[in-house]
């Protein structure tokens, strides 16, 4: 079944092939949101709570774009809103640290044992580059993923982003200088230590 | 073609974004220029490294997880829709027994005076036509 009868059906509220969407945006919409929260279980809720809400607003869904981008919209928005909440949390949580009565309170430390290294990211090198571009900012973070991952083209990443397609080439262009000079400065690292 | 035209073009050559003149060009350029090669070679490398990096694995029970979460939506949207029109039914009836209420200035005297206007007015519509026959046959008998 094709991706225009199934948006028919939902929009026409038979979700009996919603299953069918999920299992074909679910390895980007999760690679992405990985990308962005560095954490397996958050990820998953995060990837959880994009199908929700692409569930919830279907009926929205004008056929203006592709589902894609509209999927990979809803997908950032809902990535960079997580990144907000929980920078405010981290705020609450630091200022009640400073905060000379709860001195004794304890902090939640992750158990990054929890999940094996190999089901993440198979290899050392994936998962250095992996955090070579969850350190990048959010709107460089964003295009690269979008262009490079998503493999969308400039015009839907422009359509996805409300941004103008000459700022998407701006942005990818110092993303990539910005990767960059962090792999040149990796191997330089690398170098040095196996020169020890 | 510069140097700056060639690293401004970089990204697009290596996207296979150009025309076959504009990368003629820079191909050109790169063999000779040894500053723009070097370049070339980083954000080459760039591309590579993104080309060959794996997105993480997806859990194998994701779908299931994401239609459950949709069914629990569901049962909690219903509970909510069952909640809402009980509440709204139960505000509407009181509303109209309100309005009701206020429609009719529910006191005894306008009651009263009601009735009263009422009764003079079914009066008036049965005792009209036979006094209106009456005098009729009262003009008839008159005229013999």
């Amino acid at each position: 079944m094709n991706e225009e009868k199934i948006i028919k059906q939902l929009k026409s509220g038979d979700y009996s092939n919603y299953d069918k969407i999920v299992d074909s945006y679910k390895n980007r919409v999760f690679g992405m949101a990985y990308k962005f929260t560095n954490d397996y279980d958050e990820a998953q809720d995060l990837a959880q709570e994009v199908f929700l809400k692409i569930y919830r607003q279907i009926k929205n869904f004008r056929e203006e774009s592709k589902l894609s981008t509209w999927i990979y919209r809803i997908s950032v928005n809902t990535c960079l809103d997580w990144k907000k909440k929980k920078e405010r949390i981290k705020s609450i949580n630091f200022s009640n640290m400073v905060n000379e009565e709860n001195k004794d309170q304890t902090i939640d430390i992750k158990d990054e044992s929890m999940l094996p290294d190999e089901i993440i990211l198979k290899d050392e090198n994936q998962k250095q580059i992996h955090e070579l571009i969850y350190e990048l900012s959010d709107k460089y973070k964003t295009v690269l993923i979008m262009y490079h991952f998503n493999e969308m083209s400039y015009q839907d990443i422009s359509k996805a982003l409300k941004i103008p397609e000459r700022t998407v080439e701006t942005r990818l262009y110092r993303a990539r200088r910005m990767l960059k000079d962090k792999i040149s400065k990796m191997s330089i690292k690398e170098v040095n230590i196996n020169d020890m | 073609m510069t140097c700056e035209d060639v690293i401004d073009q970089l990204d697009n050559y290596l996207s296979l974004e150009l025309s076959e003149i504009e990368e003629f060009n820079i191909k050109k350029h790169i063999s000779h220029c040894v500053k723009c090669r070097q370049e070339y070679n980083e954000m080459q490398k760039v591309f590579l490294t993104l080309s060959a990096h794996e997105m993480v694995i997806t859990p194998v029970d994701f779908t299931d997880s994401v239609l459950s979460q949709i069914n629990v939506y569901e049962k909690d949207k219903n509970i909510k829709e069952v909640f809402l029109f009980k509440g709204v039914s139960s505000i509407l009836a009181a509303g109209v027994i309100v309005i009701l209420f206020n429609f009719y200035q529910y006191k005894p005297i306008n009651l009263f005076s009601q009735i009263y206007k009422s009764s003079g007015t079914i009066n008036r519509v049965v005792v009209e036509p036979i006094d209106k026959i009456s005098r009729e046959i009262k003009e008839i008998a008159d005229s013999f």
